[in-house]
């Protein structure tokens, strides 16, 4: 058992974007603002942060959770990628490609939650319907109301071939 | 908000939990957090230390054995829906699922907060009630069993006391046949009103029917008048709609800036139908 009192800090070994970190925190502090604040990782946004609006959205080992509902020392221990671990260098990823070409984000606020979201739905059924992409992307508020594109977006062809190539490899 | 400060304990083992609840009046578990961060983010609540249950995997088990269905508390939404091996025996906690918030709140979200919390708005509350499921809940003396129907007490309040764990939820099985429908605003939206009905018939007649609603009182009910009046009849338009009726007349349904109560009602009775007409076509087990 171990118990912190409250302002002590917890030593946390986590790994982001393939890369390991460590770090003390306060228990109180979100994952969504140790990976803003402690690693400097700010793609990841903090809109309503209690769970409503899906703006923070992270993959926590190959899932997506909000990471403004999770302590930052729950991330011991487990793999978390943001959006910044997306692209290859400068080459984005194919989804952040569709994203880019179909005009599907304006603000942006949305967008990497809305591509944790989407890459989580792809890895599993890379071609899902315009219907169940709006089922799974539900619990991501987009600000400026471009749903449609980003439906686009995540329905578009090239990103289901290459989403189909990873099921593969 | 940020959420206010608070110590934070993790136990090895459920006994070790409850020690610390014991030990400490302003303890709180942390289940999976997507119902209580969000209290803590709004300052409904500042308990002065989380008890975080996420590394108890006692806790974590769905088991069938003795003809139950028994769920661990941290089993999460998203760990249920891949545990199909259960869905032919136990068809409405699967049906419901479908119901239950976003994938990201699925993936963290627990069926024990989920009841502990006992938010009207919620599924889970209204499938145990509809499925007679058995709570188990932990204390430092030992663990008492409730039933679904003894269980809720009022707006987020249950039979939990304080220094208690709800650490098991238990569902006999049954030979009904199930639906469950709801109404929220975007799929994976608090409901606005929900309905799950159980059917079990004999010779085309309705020998015992379940009727539960969701989110037209302070806690889920049960529709006892409606299931009676259900009882050696079959289930057609009339008889489903009549009991939609006598199921709703009675309520006392709260009025939000979602839905007003005469809203809440209507919407119950036609759902209390269209479940009952949709369970009478199931292919029974």
């Amino acid at each position: 058992m171990k118990k912190t009192a409250v302002d002590e800090l917890l030593l946390v070994n986590t790994t982001v974007n393939g890369r390991a970190y460590s770090f003390a925190i306060e228990p109180r502090i979100s994952l969504a603002d140790t990976l803003r604040y402690e690693l400097g990782l700010t793609g990841t946004k903090v809109g309503c942060e209690h769970g409503v609006c899906g703006a923070c959205t992270v993959l926590v080992d190959g899932e997506p959770m909000r990471s403004c509902l999770m302590l930052g020392v729950q991330a011991e221990g487990r793999t978390i990628q943001t959006v910044e671990g997306l692209a290859s260098g400068l080459k984005l990823h194919p989804l952040q490609e569709s994203f880019k070409r179909h005009h599907a984000l304006q603000c942006g606020f949305c967008s990497a939650g809305m591509l944790a979201t989407a890459l989580a739905l792809l890895r599993d059924n890379p071609t899902p319907t315009r219907t169940e992409v709006r089922e799974i992307i539900s619990g991501n508020l987009c600000r400026c109301t471009g749903y449609e594109t980003i439906v686009d977006a995540i329905c578009d062809t090239q990103v289901a071939e290459f989403m189909r190539g990873e099921q593969r490899g | 908000m940020k959420f206010p400060a608070f110590s934070y304990a993790v136990p090895a083992t459920v006994a070790e939990a409850l020690e610390l609840l014991a030990a400490d009046e302003d303890a709180r578990p942390l289940a999976g957090g997507q119902t209580l961060l969000p209290i803590l983010a709004l300052r409904m609540a500042s308990p002065g230390c989380l008890v975080d249950l996420s590394p108890l995997s006692e806790l974590k088990n769905i088991v069938f054995e003795d003809q139950t269905l028994k769920i661990g508390a941290m089993v999460t939404f998203a760990q249920l829906a891949r545990a199909t091996a259960h869905q032919a025996n136990f068809p409405l906690i699967y049906l419901a699922l479908k119901h239950v918030a976003h994938v990201a709140i699925r993936n963290r979200g627990t069926i024990g907060g989920s009841l502990a919390y006992a938010d009207a708005a919620a599924e889970m509350p209204v499938v145990v009630c509809a499925l007679n499921a058995i709570m188990v809940i932990a204390g430092v003396g030992g663990a008492r069993r409730v039933a679904a129907a003894d269980f809720f007490t009022g707006h987020f309040s249950t039979a939990i006391e304080r220094r208690e764990l709800l650490t098991q939820i238990e569902f006999p099985i049954s030979d009904h046949t199930w639906a469950f429908e709801e109404v929220s605003r975007r799929p994976g939206d608090f409901a606005l009103v929900m309905a799950a009905t159980g059917l079990r018939m004999r010779d085309g007649q309705c020998a015992e029917a379940r009727i539960a609603l969701g989110c037209v009182a302070d806690r889920p009910l049960r529709a006892p008048a409606a299931e009676a009046f259900l009882s050696g009849k079959q289930i057609t338009e009339e008889t489903a709609a009549e009991a939609g009726q006598i199921a709703t007349s009675d309520l006392k349904s709260h009025a939000d800036i979602h839905a007003s109560a005469e809203y809440r009602r209507k919407v119950g009775s036609t759902l209390i139908k269209r479940a009952l007409l949709r369970a009478a076509v199931e292919p029974r087990l």
